[in-house]
């Protein structure tokens, strides 16, 4: 039997201020909007029942040894609660930027806390997939890493997934931060929603390597901050949709201070019936003097009937700035057919070979192996067949 | 054995015939030679041969091995024995040449070639070809200069060991090194089961591919064939003489 939502925090213990921000939340979201292009993703809340929640630091000792902290999210709220309290869902995603933020907060079943101490460097890429329970609905990381740290992180949706998934991360990077952040969205729900916004200070830098390779209908949001000065991000995403997917990528970067840089790389393969819709945006504020910012996306089409639309759009306040975007929507190129067609490759294999290096060049800067692997696996069984 | 009857081939984009009843007949084993003025459809004729979709044969006949080509399919074609170095190597981001080249010689075998017979050979032919290691893990063509993607070209014929090599202007852009190490792969290949067409504005090449025949294009027909003194005689007196000697009515496209 479903609990309430006061009722499910006491089954865990959760700390006061969060359970009150949670029946707030669920008070308030019915007062509040939900944004036209969510309301597909706007679910019903998930069931809640009585979760049994591990306190340990649950990072690799390794890891531990290095100060890293990887929690349940409310046993962290229990043990840190100034961090929890000032950065979940007040910063990076705001929970009462509308009805949807507020339900997740609601309804939170599952989530993880990620903690990199000052100026700690780990090489290998750090797994936190398993931070979350995936069979959970409601599902969400919040990730700080604290000044002159370097990591990066991978992580991988697994195959059992609800009818609908959400998964929102939060990445708040201090001064000098350096983190790369490698998603493998790779869901069988019908809907899946994910979100990655991140806040970045002073001269800090964050990669995301996103791949979108989802099996239902599916929401990518990103939206970076470039709030302290010389700090930059780059999104690269590459994203498959086929049979009746419909696919929508919304990713952001604001530059809001002087010397900031921001680059949004994006190409996808739209196949048989299914749509995909790149709604890209560069934001300059007045602020942000000396600073760039730049889209390139593709979309690659490969029946008459799959959809591709690309949407980019520069918002320049400031004009002593470097600006631009680049976008196509198009076919399997007729010369580079032909070219492998001379050599002898069928016309199926060579549509495939060509499909495949389209995302080739974007995959191959992931830089974790695995994850590169993943999605031409998934590539190759999905379009081959 | 190549034969092309009485062929007549319009560009399907502007519905323009460039090829205007031309005959070719190359037996195996020899290596033919066509010379012929700018823009007079000897790039039109070697990409019809190999089935380009951007051009129709509105009349006549090509046939190799006695299987008519016309309405043959490009890939077909080439697993019949047929290749195509191209005047304009295409460009492909994201193949990588060495995976390109494995596919292409799995394609035209009759079962797959392993990983390691592939590598042996790629690594010998390279050698042969003077070719560098980086080549083979770059994207296809993409980057790669005039020469380098035409050594790429003669590295794929090696490879692949067809038949029958049309060979667009295989000579252009290379320098003095490059046009060598390209004349010893098109004479490594030489021997009764391998035929070749070599298209050129130039003799140098043929001093070191000695050609059994020479025939000159002009006006979308070959109008004239001789031996190796005709592309020697070209050389010094230019095609307009020719053109009027052979009293034919085409006009030179720096006329
Ligand atoms: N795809 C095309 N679209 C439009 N015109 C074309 C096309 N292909 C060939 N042509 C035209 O057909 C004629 C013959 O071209 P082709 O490339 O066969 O000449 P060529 O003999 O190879 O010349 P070159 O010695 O300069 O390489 C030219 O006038 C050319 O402009
Ligand atoms: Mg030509």
């Amino acid at each position: 039997m479903s609990m309430s939502v006061q009722e499910f925090a006491l089954s865990h213990n959760e700390p006061q201020w969060l359970t009150v921000k949670r029946i707030v939340a669920n008070d308030m979201k019915n007062t509040m909007r939900v944004p036209a292009p969510l309301r597909k993703f706007h679910f019903e809340s998930p069931e809640l029942n009585p979760r049994s929640i591990d306190t340990q630091n649950l990072a690799p000792k390794n890891l531990q040894d290095l100060g890293i902290i990887m929690m349940d999210l409310f046993a962290a709220a229990n043990e840190f609660p100034e961090l929890i309290q000032e950065n979940l869902m007040e910063k990076a995603i705001y929970w009462r930027d509308n009805a949807l933020n507020a339900n997740h907060l609601a309804y939170l079943q599952s989530g993880g806390f990620v903690f990199i101490p000052k100026d700690v460097c780990v090489d290998e890429s750090i797994d936190i997939s398993d931070l979350v329970d995936h069979n959970m609905q409601e599902k969400h990381l919040l990730i700080i890493a604290a000044s002159g740290s370097e990591v990066s992180f991978t992580y991988k949706d697994s195959k059992q997934q609800p009818k609908n998934d959400r998964l929102m991360i939060e990445v708040l990077l201090g001064d000098h931060a350096n983190v790369s952040f490698y998603d493998a969205a790779m869901t069988n729900s019908e809907k899946s929603h994910r979100v990655l916004n991140a806040y970045l200070a002073q001269n800090a830098n964050l990669k995301t390597y996103v791949g979108l390779f989802n099996h239902g209908d599916s929401r990518y949001y990103s939206n970076i901050d470039l709030d302290g000065m010389g700090s930059s991000a780059r999104i690269n995403l590459v994203s498959l949709s086929d049979q009746n997917q419909n696919q929508v990528v919304q990713t952001k970067i604001i530059n809001k201070s002087p010397n900031t840089s921001g680059l949004i790389s994006q190409r996808g393969i739209v196949a048989d019936k299914s749509k995909t819709v790149y709604d890209t945006t560069g934001q300059i504020k007045l602020e942000a003097s000396d600073s760039d910012s730049d889209q390139i996306s593709r979309l690659l089409t490969l029946s008459p009937e799959s959809k591709g639309k690309i949407d980019p759009i520069l918002l320049i306040d400031n004009h002593d700035v470097v600006a631009g975007h680049a976008a196509s929507v198009g076919k399997v190129n007729p010369e580079q057919l032909y070219y492998l067609k001379t050599r002898g490759i069928d016309a199926k294999t060579a549509r495939f070979l060509l499909t495949r290096g389209f995302l080739t060049p974007l995959i191959e800067k992931f830089p974790d192996k695995s994850v590169q692997e993943h999605l031409l696996n998934n590539l190759e069984e999905r379009i081959h067949g | 054995m190549l034969k092309i009857e009485n062929l007549h081939v319009k560009i399907n984009e502007t519905d323009e015939e460039v090829i205007k009843g031309l005959n070719l007949t190359i037996p195996d084993g020899e290596v033919h030679v066509i010379m012929g003025p700018n823009g007079t459809g000897k790039s039109t004729l070697s990409q019809t041969i190999m089935g380009s979709p951007k051009y129709s044969i509105t009349e006549g006949t090509i046939s190799f091995d006695g299987k008519e080509l016309n309405n043959m399919a490009t890939d077909e074609r080439a697993r019949l024995g047929l290749f195509i170095g191209m005047q304009y190597p295409t460009e492909i981001s994201g193949i990588k040449n060495v995976d390109f080249i494995h596919a292409a010689m799995n394609a035209v075998a009759d079962k797959p070639v392993s990983v390691l017979d592939f590598m042996k050979r790629l690594d010998y032919v390279m050698n042969f070809l003077d070719i560098d290691e980086s080549y083979t893990d770059r994207y296809l063509n993409e980057g790669f200069s005039g020469g380098e993607k035409k050594r790429n070209e003669i590295l794929q014929m090696m490879m692949i060991q067809p038949n029958l090599a049309i060979l667009d202007e295989i000579d252009s852009g290379l320098d003095i090194d490059a046009l060598k190490v390209v004349s010893k792969g098109i004479n490594h290949m030489r021997d009764n089961h391998f035929s070749s067409l070599i298209i050129t504005h130039y003799n140098r090449i043929l001093r070191y591919v000695k050609p059994d025949v020479v025939h000159v294009m002009m006006g979308g027909r070959v109008v004239t064939s001789g031996d190796y003194h005709l592309a020697e005689q070209l050389e010094q007196n230019g095609y307009a003489q020719l053109r009027d000697q052979l009293g034919i009515d085409v006009k030179l496209v720096d006329e």
